[in-house]
């Protein structure tokens, strides 16, 4: 039994209290101020020295430490999606959207929600948020209507959208790349449930903003034409896009990892585009968002090699091997609701190593990857603070309502709480009955 | 060669109480384009222009450039055809608004700070940057423009 061949150690202790002190800093950031990767730099540097002090982590395991896979596809999907921004092609496709649902302010959301999701598919929501955020505003500017539910729709289904891929979302990221999950595996077990999640979503929306979608007058403000200032580098985008999706279907195959499409997705992209700078772009990665995965891996690779997370899996152990199905779905909510209120990317690099610990001890855990794909996906939409596009949402909303002088053009947490936080149990809801129909499927180990 | 040489003195102010609707009619009527602004003394508390009024015509939406990833685009209003109205109401509710409340801290320049100096800041932030006499009181003494600069740089050739 893994009880008694794991013993608490000192080494145990040591990363356990780094670990808990680091972590403890990165969820409370909003209450000291100190960002997060600040928090999780200090934390790094604790482990490794303290590592190698205690003499169970050193320089060279916490390099290995690093999957450089995530960072490495991280980048080069912010940079790709970089490039594409300016363009204008995104903007065609919003005021497109804008002139084809006519006023009908429903038919709106649905054509904004499926175009959101289906970007975020590929990259990642945040930016999807970013891109389509103003726009929508613009849109509703422009049509009289309030813009919030349509708004805080986007912000739901670019959360929504993110989880059906492995590369949609940071968090996709770290558990495909971990449990090495291909691309196709990963979309054929999350489509199904994402494709609920949204119908289940654009229900609710209807009933919870009932009052707001009346139709309106369109008066005729959407020009017509296409409004893409760079042509050239938006449909060139597109190709090398194109190209990148058939190469992420076929990258198992390949054996390449996720990572190698996207780099060569990019490389391809800079040549393509010949004149574009590329400095302008490169600076437009949130490297401190990388520092952050890269801090983080280090200080669960002390954890790992020290086996305190393994030793923690051991308490969960028996409940996984009685009730495999319950203990997913137990997994998929606890992870939404904490993912609601903390930050899911370092509360997901908590539970790789506690669920690989289990993996190692024979236990079959390939549904309890998909239930935290799942949870901590789907609980970035549980408060306006879950999710970084909730967050750039809520800004805009205020800084619209401060702008205008009307306070009811903000996004407030309570307003979340009313019409995000609901769509979210929705949205766990459809999950688990999809999860509850088809555990078999969802049950079946990874194809190897 | 210093600011106090190429500025302008009989300055045109206006107080945080007054209305935008004031500022712009002061503009109007002197072919001005901005102002200091004072506490009612001879202190300066900001400074108010052109500039912050079309940019409060435009939807907070299309100017996000201060967020990441935002930095390189421009939010392009092209395609929004009538909306005329739209900013009519909005240069409506500006003018009622105070000089306090949508005046900007502007940077200053002393008397005898270089005017290459002056000139840099003028070419960063847009005319006119206030002359102080020192940072602690913020005595307005004068102001430095784009057109005074090269007024008195045009002169100074000719006597030359």
């Amino acid at each position: 039994m893994l009880e008694e061949t794991l013993q608490w150690d000192t080494a145990m202790l040591v990363s356990a209290i780094i670990f808990t002190i680091t972590f403890v800093g990165i969820f409370t950031e909003s209450v000291h101020e100190l960002h997060r990767t600040k928090v999780a730099m200090l934390g790094a540097a604790a482990m490794v020295l303290a590592g190698q002090f205690f003499g169970f982590y050193n320089p060279e395991l916490a390099i290995e430490a690093i999957d450089w896979n995530v960072v490495f596809l991280l980048g080069a999907m912010m940079t790709i999606v970089a490039i594409m921004i300016p363009t204008g092609g995104f903007q065609s496709i919003a005021y497109l959207i804008a002139r084809i649902s006519d006023g009908r302010l429903y038919l709106l959301m649905i054509m904004l929600g499926i175009a959101v999701a289906v970007i975020s598919c590929l990259l990642d929501n945040v930016t999807t948020v970013i891109i389509f955020g103003p726009l929508i505003a613009l849109i509703c500017q422009a049509l009289s209507v309030n813009p919030i539910p349509f708004l805080l729709s986007a912000s739901l289904f670019s959360v929504m959208g993110g989880v059906a891929t492995v590369v949609g979302d940071p968090t996709a990221m770290m558990i495909g790349s971990a449990a090495k999950i291909d691309f196709n595996t990963y979309l054929s077990h999350m489509l199904g449930i994402v494709v609920a999640a949204f119908a289940t979503a654009m229900v609710m929306l209807r009933f919870l903003f009932r009052k707001n979608f009346k139709k309106v007058a369109l008066e005729p403000q959407f020009a017509k034409g296409t409004g893409i200032q760079d042509k050239k580098t938006w449909f060139a985008s597109l190709t090398v896009l194109a190209v990148m999706v058939v190469l992420f279907i076929n990258h198992s195959a390949m054996h390449w990892e996720p990572w190698v499409v996207a780099c060569i997705g990019l490389t391809m992209m800079v040549m393509v585009t010949y004149s574009v700078n590329l400095d302008r772009y490169l600076s437009e990665i949130e490297l401190s968002l990388l520092m952050f995965f890269v801090s983080l891996f280090v200080i669960i690779g002390g954890v790992e090699q020290s086996q305190f997370l393994e030793y923690l899996g051991g308490f969960f152990r028996p409940f996984v091997e009685k009730d495999l199905f319950w203990s997913c779905i137990a997994l998929m909510w606890i992870a939404a609701i904490l993912s609601a209120f903390i930050d899911n990317i370092p509360f997901t690099a908590a539970m790789i190593p506690v669920i690989m610990g289990m993996e190692s001890q024979g236990i079959n855990v390939t549904p309890l990857w998909w239930a935290l794909a799942v949870g901590a996906g789907f609980g970035g939409n549980g408060s306006h603070l879950g999710s970084t596009a909730n967050i750039f949402i809520v800004t805009l909303t205020e800084r619209m309502a401060k702008q205008e002088n009307k306070p009811s053009l903000a996004i407030t947490p309570g307003l979340w709480l009313r019409k995000g936080t609901p769509v979210m149990f929705g949205t766990l809801a459809a999950a688990s009955v999809i999860m509850w129909l088809f555990f078999d499927f969802y049950e079946a180990p990874l194809p190897k | 060669m210093s600011c106090e040489e190429a500025m302008v003195t009989n300055v045109i102010s206006i107080t945080q109480d007054k209305t935008v609707a004031d500022a712009l009619a002061l503009f109007e009527e002197h072919s001005i384009r901005g102002v200091p602004v004072l506490n009612g003394g001879d202190r300066l508390v900001g400074l108010f222009t052109i500039q912050h009024v079309l940019r409060r015509l435009l939807p907070e939406a299309a100017i996000l450039k201060d967020q990441p990833r935002l930095r390189n685009v421009d939010v392009s209003l092209d395609n929004f055809h009538g909306s005329r109205a739209l900013v009519a109401k909005r240069l409506k509710s500006q003018k009622e608004r105070t000089i306090g409340e949508v005046m900007i801290v502007p940077d200053t320049v002393l008397p005898d700070t270089p005017l290459r100096e002056g000139i840099r800041l003028l070419e960063k932030y847009g005319s006119p940057i206030p002359v102080v006499e020192d940072k602690k009181t913020n005595k307005l003494v004068g102001v430095i423009t784009s057109q005074s600069i090269i007024r008195q740089l045009n002169t100074m050739e000719e006597a030359n």
